[in-house]
């Protein structure tokens, strides 16, 4: 199984701690990817960049790629074939038009308060599976290991 | 009402259009996406869609093309599953085993396609042209630097790249012969499809043992390829032998090195750029891909609903619902295309009556208000 984390170029030094944790959780799965994306290439080109890391895991950090769209307005990761975990971070990376992108089924959103998942459109709130981040999810390794259990659970894609 | 439509991952080009039209009649809708590794096999995505259908409540579900799962989840619980068919042929692997649910209404565009399935004794299966939003299409302002999109000619869609070539090469002279001399025969015949018949059980095993390198093949790919293959050859020879004499513009994926003249304008958005390009060329094509037999292909819709020039290969029913010369011109040969080409881009008169009768046309008889009415009367809505 690989798995692909996205980050903000940005994000990088921020989350480097929290990075380096979740890979390493997640190398006991199987090969594992840190992308960063730099928001002033073409929305295309990152696109390019994540869906050629042909990942079966995809963890995005803070709505990272979510001004992605396709041509229909749709958003860009809908378009891929794999699981994927949305973390919200920082409250701050959630700006007012990403709460009412379809997200497809495949999809999980997670946030470390309740009332940033609540700002998503009731469509998004329906058929996605939002969860609260754990307390400590970032810092502590037992925490953030049996998150990431639970999380392949929910996705099926460990028993 | 309350109806959940189910939507390919990436989107579709119908989907915001039939929502707004569920959304004027009253129709609450919910829209969910997924994107399938298989089709046919995705337990993770029947638990959640069965979850959806749990949660909420609807009276049916509906999809642009048909999706297997969808079907099954839709079936075990005896929801209705209306899905209305723009691809042609449905890329769906071994669709005889759910095609039949109890639980399906299916709608295809191509009474050939529809034929088929009835023939097999699928009898929900049914046929129904695709439409239009000419409301949203009409309400379309051009603006002074939409004068970019200004042409004599336009051809919007794929050159489809085929795998014959790669087909072929694993075969023995014998086959090879046998599928040029059928696709030499293919090629500019309109209104007949040959390549099936063509492909019988006795020539497809011929071709089928005859295969090397390892390669397998489906007699429904070899067909896809086959007509993939006459297609691009009739679109690149149009393409080539008009742009020798007019101004023509391809909006594509592809860029060919055989149409030095043509100039390449990349791909185009479909909602606001295509609806200019089709109002702004004189004249619009329309190359159906060859294996859709006798339906209206969605582009010539799209062309008339936004009110361009139509001047397509002849379709059956294309010229069964619209008036040849009156409403949309159609070609039966290159050389018949680039005589009309020449006639209609010197009657702009001429070309403008015609194109207004094709709207009137589209936006009466293939309006989506229309096509639904059609079709919820045959669920029984």
């Amino acid at each position: 199984m690989k798995s692909l984390v996205v980050v903000d170029k940005s994000n990088e030094t921020k989350y480097g701690h929290f990075l380096d944790l979740l890979s390493e959780i997640l190398k006991a799965y199987g090969e594992v990817d840190v992308l960063s994306l730099a928001s002033e290439e073409m929305a295309h080109t990152r696109f390019s960049k994540i869906r050629d890391a042909g990942m079966d895991i995809l963890f995005t950090v803070d709505l990272v790629g979510f001004d992605i769209l396709t041509t229909g307005g749709i958003l860009g990761y809908n378009k891929l074939v794999c699981k994927t975990a949305h973390l919200i971070l920082d409250d701050g990376c959630l700006k007012e038009e990403y709460t009412n992108k379809r997200m497809n089924l495949s999809m999980f959103l997670y946030a470390n308060s309740v009332n940033i998942l609540s700002r998503f459109s009731p469509e998004v709130i329906g058929f996605v599976q939002m969860e609260k981040l754990p307390e400590e999810f970032m810092d502590n390794a037992v925490v953030t290991k049996a998150w990431v259990q639970k999380f392949l659970k929910d996705a099926e894609l460990i028993d | 009402m309350n109806i959940l439509i189910f939507e390919w991952g990436g989107g579709t080009f119908t989907h915001p259009d039939i929502t707004e039209y569920f959304m004027s009649k009253g129709v609450k809708v919910m829209t969910v996406s997924y994107a399938f590794s298989n089709k046919n096999q995705d337990d993770f995505f029947e638990h959640r869609f069965d979850k959806v259908l749990a949660k909420g409540k609807f009276d049916l579900v509906f999809s642009t093309n048909f999706f297997p799962l969808v079907a099954v989840c839709c079936n075990r619980i005896g929801i209705k599953y209306v899905s209305w068919c723009y691809d042609n042929p449905m890329d769906v692997p071994d669709i005889e085993r759910t095609l039949g649910l109890p639980c399906n209404y299916v709608f295809m565009f191509d009474r050939m396609q529809v034929q088929g399935y009835t023939d097999k004794g699928f009898d929900n299966v049914f046929y129904m042209p695709l439409a239009v939003n000419t409301k949203r299409l009409s309400g379309l302002r051009l603006l002074d630097k939409d004068n970019y999109y200004k042409s004599q000619i336009s051809f919007v869609g794929g050159l489809y790249d085929s795998s014959l070539d790669i087909y072929m090469s694993c075969m023995d002279d014998f086959s090879k012969g046998y599928i040029e001399s059928i696709c030499n025969s293919q090629s500019n015949l309109y209104g007949a499809y040959l390549i099936d018949n063509a492909l019988d059980d006795e020539h497809y095993n011929r071709i089928s043992t005859s295969l090397r390198n390892g390669l397998t093949l489906t007699k429904k790919d070899l067909s896809f390829a086959m007509a993939a293959a006459v297609t691009r050859k009739e679109r690149i020879m149009l393409l080539r032998l008009l742009s020798e004499h007019y101004d023509v513009k391809l909006y594509s994926t592809e860029r060919s090195e055989l149409l030095p003249k043509v100039n390449y304008m990349g791909t185009c958005e479909y909602f606001e750029e295509m609806p200019k390009i089709f109002k702004l060329s004189d004249i619009n094509l329309n190359i159906t891909l060859k294996i859709i037999q006798s339906g209206i292909p969605l582009r010539a819709l799209d062309i008339m609903g936004a009110g361009g020039f139509l001047l397509s290969n002849y379709q059956p029913e294309l010229c069964e619902y619209f008036i040849p010369d009156k409403e949309m011109v159609v070609f039966y040969g290159l050389e018949d295309a680039f005589e009309k080409s020449e006639f209609y881009l010197k009657h702009a008169d001429v070309r403008k009556t015609i194109a207004e009768r094709g709207y009137i046309k589209v936006s009466e008889e293939f309006d989506y208000d229309v096509q639904f009415s059609k079709m919820f009367e045959l669920i029984g809505y």
